[in-house]
């Protein structure tokens, strides 16, 4: 019997190749869709399991805030660590601490030949490999970064300094003025860490290059500070005991507006909004919301439109299945031949998906920058499968129980109660078409917001902006820098020069202020920067003037920004001059712009000019230039040239700030793409579905076509006649879809500190486009099925 | 074996119950072999679906062997039709999907019957209806005497103890038609089959020993075929 069946089945399917077809590639099409988004969210979710002791690590962060401003910080004073360590015993088993000093690179060498800029240098202490589970390839993870001067590399870059020599016990020079002995070669950081390094020094080699001040205090906080809890003792213990630190050991000024909240390990990349001073940036939760939305709504998609094909389909064979019953069919029987119909057919679906995969599994790696490989597939094997077979149930499900239990008089009678105007069926065309028409909206408020934030105005000019990290380099000091200046500016293509601490938009500093009129201290973003900056950037002035270039007359001035002036409620901005900060004279009041990133608001900003050398050398890291941009070549040689000559210790490297900022929101645009590719796949399943069911619909309705076309009814009015009755559910969709899709991505949007607005355009395009689909498809049916010969629809029946 | 008392069928209509069938009192012993006569629309196909239990009866009763039919769940249906019944529909309905061979065999798989027993009672019938050669072909393929003959062969096949014809020679000319009633007969006389049919000829309603005339839905008269 019941091989019986599976050649009925598989003939079945065969006779019906193109409805098959749909059937086959619109499932296929979607669970390979939903499974890539699953191992996205997977991947997203993942990170930093890989560490066995990853449920006991935390993170400690700062901050210090009062009256909602301040700094939320990733990283911690450098005493800190062991502090905890000594203070906590009883909770605490172990500390980790990494640190770079206000650097983006390091320079690294092997020789004249082999010298590079490192930016994912770190110092770091034993912990990275004996608390955290970072792998070693050869190297003690104990002792090899115990000793000062030690340096631990990934192969890769290994491979850089040594080509395919072993690198143990090799010198590396590092800065020009420190060798470094290879002690250890590490596997590269997986993807799913939300610390990547690729050159680790020991962190005792900090010892000598830092003043006791920086070393003990607990002001200055640039350590990623990880401790590992005892064996069940619950974080709560740990969040208890800090403010306690806080007071103990936190200077006074700072004492009472800062916590130190802490992090799960497996928090941080997701769950890290707000804080600065990263490592790099990380994942936002935001997203893996939004996309794993948008996978189960695919998946949605595929099986409406499975269950909507096959119950149509068994539609059909409603006659078939009350005659079976009068030939002595049991009921069971009748079910356990259309469940195993339906099965079989999503187990092809299962296993077109899987070649699908395979096929494009290097684009999608492509588009998300991971590292998919085909054991993935096996390792969420299990879970394909099972979704496969009960995708295959559930679209069987229907029609099984549904038209077994039918008594057979009806069915032989001819099909009253199944066809299109089935309730049933009609609510499932609606709902499919709701929700890829929702899922058009919500691209097109995504997209749209991921656009906005790459071009939206920051209140500067970011193109044609050179950054060249100077810091610890000869340019450090103040009359070493204004001398380079004086001769790039000697060139018509070199526009301005400045040098500012970090580069704008990307990151920025908190000082502690004690504005005029105010009875208390306060954190404020602080900016150090050379005169020439604010025409470098092409920020303009609200009211007084920019930095000098003497110097010395504005050893004791600071510019404030707009959002200042609000925030201490100095009135207007002329009003602002003249007042004082921390002593320091108000000389300028810069319109609002964008030093931080556009995921938050505009805060309160301070720029300073540097007054010594000290302060040159410490506070001002990167110089600025802006270049004309008709001809940037031999702009950026002439530059390279100068700088050969003038600062031969560092390697000449630079980037483009507009490049900077794209990296910034790079997860957004990569996810503005990825966003829009699997809503035109989804959009296509949702055809496919719309395909499939209107040829089946009209293939059942042959019969009344031909009648009509006997009795003389134009090509026109049967087209006419067949795709309205398809309009009107394709139009419920539409208002059905809009609010929802309104609502969510409203709250979506709310999320943003900058954001668009939703646009009475967008819901007209996602309908038009619903609406254009359903006539293209159910059109060209109708018009084949019109002009189809008569006799052959009537004959048929 | 038939035993039916007031069966009444209605069918809505608006607020109005339109009778189908009503008042309809019948007796079929085990081993007759009866026919239904009545203009069109007089209820005759109404009543053999309820017969065949293909339909349900609105009010009244019927008694299948001495057992209520409106009793029966949907597994005895079933093993009704696996042991007792054969149905011929008016419009022959074989399942399109099949092929003539597939769908005379589709009864004996449920039936659980042998693979080299049902080869040789399909080869049998095939052969007896002279469609050999058609065995292959898909119901659409057929013309319409042919299917016909296809929905008889599929009613005979599973040695039914009842068999139930809606006009199974409405689209035959006589010397087939005739041919089917001899077979009819046949098994009649010589198996004990009980046989009920609809037919609007006046020559196959004598082949059987009683005619019921049915009218607007009732049982007009009653009449005892002389041999
Ligand atoms: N679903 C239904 N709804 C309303 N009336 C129905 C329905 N099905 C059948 N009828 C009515 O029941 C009556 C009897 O139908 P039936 O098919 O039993 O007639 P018949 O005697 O077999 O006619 P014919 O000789 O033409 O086959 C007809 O008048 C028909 O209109
Ligand atoms: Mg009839």
């Amino acid at each position: 019997m019941y091989q019986n069946y599976l050649r009925f089945a598989l003939r079945n399917l065969w006779l019906q190749k193109n409805q098959t077809a749909i059937l086959v590639s619109g499932l296929a099409l979607g669970l390979a869709t939903c499974f890539f988004i699953s191992l996205w969210v997977m991947s997203e979710l993942s990170y930093d399991s890989f560490h066995e002791r990853s449920q006991r690590i935390y993170r400690i962060t700062e901050k210090v805030w009062t009256d909602g401003s301040g700094e939320y910080c990733a990283s911690a004073p450098i005493a800190l660590g062991p502090t905890l360590l000594r203070e906590l015993p009883h909770l605490l088993e172990n500390q980790t601490r990494l640190m770079q000093l206000r650097s983006s690179s390091y320079t690294l060498e092997n020789g004249a030949e082999r010298r590079f800029n490192e930016a994912k240098l770190y110092f770091a202490e034993p912990g990275v490999f004996n608390m955290f589970s970072f792998k070693l390839k050869t190297g003690d993870p104990i002792t090899c970064l115990q000793q000062p001067n030690c340096v631990v590399l990934t192969e890769s870059a290994s491979k850089k300094y040594f080509g395919s020599a072993d690198p143990m016990g090799k010198i590396l020079r590092f800065e020009g003025n420190k060798d470094l002995t290879v002690t250890g070669l590490a596997a590269e950081t997986p993807v799913e860490s939300h610390l990547h390094f690729d050159v680790l020094v020991s962190f005792s080699t900090l010892d000598n290059m830092l003043t006791d001040r920086q070393k003990n205090g607990f002001y200055w906080n640039p350590a990623w500070t990880y401790v590992l809890l005892k064996d069940n003792v619950p974080p709560s213990q740990l969040e208890a005991a800090l403010p306690g630190i806080v007071q103990k050991f936190f200077p006074e000024t700072i004492r009472n507006g800062t916590t130190l909240p802490i992090q799960a390990l497996c928090d941080i990349h997701l769950h890290s909004t707000g804080l600065v001073g990263e490592f790099e940036p990380n994942g936002n939760q935001a997203y893996v919301r939004v996309f794993a939305t948008v996978a189960i709504f695919v998946l949605l998609i595929a099986i409406i439109n499975f269950i909507n094909l096959c119950t149509a389909q068994s539609i059909r064979r409603m006659k078939e299945i009350g005659l079976r019953k009068t030939l002595g069919a049991g009921r069971t029987s009748l079910i356990v031949q259309m469940l195993g119909e339906a099965l079989l057919t999503s187990f092809f679906a299962g296993l077109v998906a899987v070649v699908l995969m395979a096929i494009a599994l290097p684009f999608f790696n492509d588009l998300t920058s991971k590292s998919f490989a085909l054991h993935h597939f096996w390792q969420y094997g299990g879970w394909f499968l099972t979704g496969t077979m009960l995708t295959g149930l559930l679209a069987g499900a229907y029609p099984a129980f549904y038209l077994s239990g039918f008594r057979p008089a009806m069915a032989v009678k001819g099909g009253r109660g199944g066809g299109f105007r089935s309730r049933t069926q009609q609510a499932l065309v609606v709902v499919q078409f709701a929700i890829s028409v929702a899922l058009i909206i919500a691209t097109l408020v995504a997209s749209r917001q991921f656009k906005y934030l790459r071009e939206a105005r920051l209140g500067f000019d970011r193109s044609g902006v050179l950054i060249l990290p100077v810091s610890r380099c000869a340019l450090a000091t103040i009359d070493k820098f204004d001398d380079f200046r004086r001769q790039l500016l000697q060139n018509p293509l070199i526009q301005n020069v400045t040098a500012l601490e970090e580069p704008l938009g990307i990151r920025f500093n908190t000082g502690t202020y004690n504005p005029e009129g105010i009875d208390a201290e306060k954190q404020f973003a602080r900016l150090y920067v050379r005169d020439g900056f604010l025409e470098t950037f092409g920020i303009e002035l609200a009211s007084g003037r920019s930095f000098s270039e003497n110097r010395l007359a504005d050893s004791s001035s600071v510019i404030i920004n707009e959002a200042m002036v609000r925030h201490l409620g100095w009135g207007t901005a002329e009003n602002a001059l003249q007042k004082r900060l921390n002593k320091q004279r108000v000389v300028g009041v810069a319109k609002d712009f964008h030093f931080a990133s556009l995921h938050t608001a505009i805060e309160p900003l301070v720029l300073h000019v540097p007054f010594n050398n000290w302060q040159n050398g410490f506070f001002v890291q990167y110089m600025a230039v802006r270049v004309a941009q008709k001809d940037m070549p031999s702009a950026i040689q002439f530059l390279q040239k100068t700088w050969e000559q003038q600062v031969p210790d560092r390697a000449f490297e630079y980037s483009f700030l507009d490049d900077n900022h794209a990296k910034l929101y790079q997860s957004e645009a990569r996810l503005g793409q990825v966003a829009l590719i699997f809503n035109v796949l989804s959009l296509l399943i949702a055809c496919m579905g719309l395909v499939g069911l209107a040829t089946y619909l009209l293939g059942q309705r042959t019969k009344e076509i031909g009648v009509r076309k006997v009795l003389g009814a134009s090509v026109a009015s049967i087209t006419r006649l067949l795709a309205s009755d398809f309009l009107k559910l394709v139009l419920i969709a539409i208002f059905i879809a809009s609010p929802v899709a309104y609502y969510f991505m409203q709250r979506w949007l709310a999320d943003f500190a900058y954001r668009i607005d939703i646009q009475w355009w967008m819901f007209v395009v996602a309908a038009l486009a619903a609406v254009f689909v359903a006539i293209l498809t159910v059109g060209i049916q109708s018009i084949r099925a019109a002009l189809a010969n008569p006799v052959e629809s009537l004959r048929s029946e | 074996m038939i035993e039916l008392k007031n069966i009444e069928r209605y069918y809505p209509t608006g607020s109005l119950k339109t009778y189908v069938l009503r008042y309809v009192n019948a007796h079929i012993a085990e081993g007759e072999f009866v026919s239904i006569m009545g203009p069109s629309g007089s209820g005759k196909s109404t009543l053999l679906h309820i017969l065949g239990m293909l339909d349900e009866p609105t009010d009244g009763e019927f008694w299948f062997l001495g057992e209520g039919v409106h009793k029966f769940n949907e597994r005895r249906r079933t093993e009704m039709y696996r042991e007792y019944i054969g149905f011929v529909f008016q419009a022959y309905h074989l399942i399109d999907d099949l092929t003539v061979y597939e769908n005379l065999e589709t009864p004996l798989l449920y039936k659980k019957v042998p693979s080299t027993e049902r080869k040789s009672r399909i080869a049998d019938l095939l052969d007896r209806f002279n469609m050999v050669a058609k065995k292959d072909l898909f119901p659409s393929q057929l013309s319409g005497g042919q299917q016909q003959l296809v929905g008889v062969a599929r009613a005979l096949i599973g040695r039914p103890k009842l068999i139930l014809a809606d006009e199974p020679t409405g689209n035959l000319q006589s010397p087939q038609a005739k041919e089917i009633m001899e077979v009819f007969k046949t098994l009649n006389r010589e198996d004990g089959v009980t046989i009920v049919q609809v037919t609007h000829s006046e020559d196959n309603a004598k082949y059987g020993n009683r005619i019921l005339h049915l009218k607007d839905g009732r049982v007009e008269n009653e009449e005892l075929v002389k041999h």
